[in-house]
């Protein structure tokens, strides 16, 4: 599995885990990303009941997982979330952020740790881990009606769920080199999957008022640098919300 | 098939299992209420004979006694039943994240996590040891009910027979068809119970030696542990 580190100036740490070599072909392939902060962990879209064991195995790598204080689940999709229970197994202690939207619904894929939900209302919020703010910021009907992407002021990175995702090859690079060759993979799935151009400019309008070097999806590649900005123009202009019928 | 897969098998086979013991309790649980009808129209009928009509009464009787034996042994099973398979079912949840825990272990490549990881996967075992010696206990309760149920469904084959030979050497007319349209009535049911108890036993006997197997394995494994 690839991990690398996308940010990292001592106490406070970016790390992604992608492209698992172990993942059933069935499995669609995610991005899980961990933020550590002198210590203590968040991670965020832990992923699939599927890939659990390859993603806890690399994580042990960095950190204890009773370090994990704190999940953020964007929407309530399997491959975003079916392994929380195996983790609230391992750190029942461990908060939840999610949807208020989606509390009752996700509690069916275990009773055992609906106490540790965080109920995040639509406008979103500020969180903490450690000392460190994080903003959770709004993404409804991107694709889910009760969406949330993450941002981290400090390291200046969006994570930004299924915006930006695409269905890239097994050796695709991990970050975006040549967007313009980037774009078929990502066209079809922004197109289908998003529901509502007024919904995604909203988006657009709301992340463009905040400085983000690093866009970082649950699938595909990472935006980084320019690439943030050629991504946010051409999501302005896709017409979504299309199937061909 | 490696061991896991047949630890796997076995959690779903016993799962299956238990549920074809509801399937076929249920099946016996329409009998009992065919038996409850023919006792009424036997009673009813008997008010309007002209000779026998004790008899026909004591046949009506006894046809509505079985059926409440029956229906009463049935309820008992169907209330222990259910907590069983429950169990079996939370065993299966239980053992899916064991695999995903083990699995980890496997991949690990530092000691980071081995040893909360290794506990885990004992506590699971433990809680997967309980909730089956536990659906043991519940299987205890079932088989005694199983075995009147047994008897019950052979008492009710045995009215059948005596109603078909006293039809055949009655010289009263109005009792030879008395009895015989009651021995048609109750004939294909007590079959189908018949049919359904044998299978219910041998589902039973399944179900208590994979219990067995399968809490003397994790016996092993907890103790190795």
């Amino acid at each position: 599995m690839l991990r690398k580190t996308l940010y990292d100036d001592g106490v406070h740490e970016w790390i992604v885990l992608a492209r698992d070599p172990l993942r059933p072909d069935s499995v669609i392939d995610t991005n899980e990303y961990l933020i550590v902060n002198s210590g203590k962990g968040m991670l965020l879209d832990p992923g699939g009941a599927e890939i659990f064991p390859m993603v806890l195995s690399e994580i042990s790598n960095i950190i204890d997982v009773k370090n994990i204080e704190q999940y953020l689940c964007s929407h309530q999709d399997p491959d975003i979330m079916s392994s929380l229970p195996l983790w609230m197994s391992l750190n029942p202690q461990a908060k939840i952020y999610v949807s208020w939207l989606w509390t009752k619904f996700i509690a069916h894929f275990g009773n055992d740790f609906v106490n540790q939900f965080v109920e995040v209302p639509d406008q979103g919020m500020t969180i903490k881990l450690n000392e460190q703010e994080l903003q959770i910021v709004p993404a409804h009907y991107l694709h889910s009606s009760g969406n949330f992407h993450l941002y981290d002021p400090k390291a200046k990175i969006l994570f930004s769920g299924d915006i930006g995702a695409a269905l890239v090859p097994d050796n695709a690079p991990l970050f975006v080199e040549d967007f313009e060759k980037h774009i078929p993979y990502m066209e079809g799935f922004h197109a289908r999957w998003m529901p509502s151009n007024e919904a995604k400019n909203r988006w657009i309008r709301r992340i463009r008022k905040l400085d983000v070097q690093m866009l970082c999806p649950q699938h595909g590649s990472i935006f980084a640098g320019d690439n943030v900005h050629k991504f946010l123009n051409w999501l302005e202009n896709l017409e979504v919300g299309k199937t061909k019928e | 098939m490696n061991e896991k897969e047949k630890n796997d098998d076995c959690l779903k086979e016993l799962y299956r299992n238990s549920y074809y013991i509801r399937e076929h309790v249920s099946k016996i649980l329409s009998l009992c209420d065919k038996l409850r009808e023919i006792s009424t129209n036997a009673a009813i009928a008997s008010g309007h004979t002209t000779n026998q009509s004790k008899v026909f009464s004591e046949i009506a009787k006894q046809i509505g006694i079985s059926s409440q034996q029956f229906s009463s042994g049935v309820e008992r099973i169907l209330k222990c039943l259910g907590p069983m398979n429950k169990k079996i079912l939370e065993c299966i949840i239980l053992d899916e994240q064991r695999t995903k825990m083990v699995q980890t272990i496997y991949l690990l490549k530092t000691d980071t996590n081995r040893d909360h990881l290794l506990n885990h996967v004992a506590k699971i075992e433990w809680e997967i040891f309980q909730l089956l010696n536990l659906a043991q206990e519940d299987l205890a309760k079932i088989k005694p009910e199983a075995t009147q149920i047994r008897q019950n469904a052979h008492r009710a084959w045995s009215i059948v027979m005596a109603l078909r030979v006293s039809a055949g050497t009655q010289e009263d007319e109005e009792a030879s068809v008395f009895f015989s349209s009651i021995a048609s009535a109750l004939d294909s049911k007590v079959e189908e119970s018949l049919q359904s108890v044998e299978l219910m036993m041998s589902i039973l006997k399944s179900v208590d030696e994979s219990l067995s197997v399968r809490c003397h394995c994790m016996r092993g494994e907890v103790n190795a542990a």
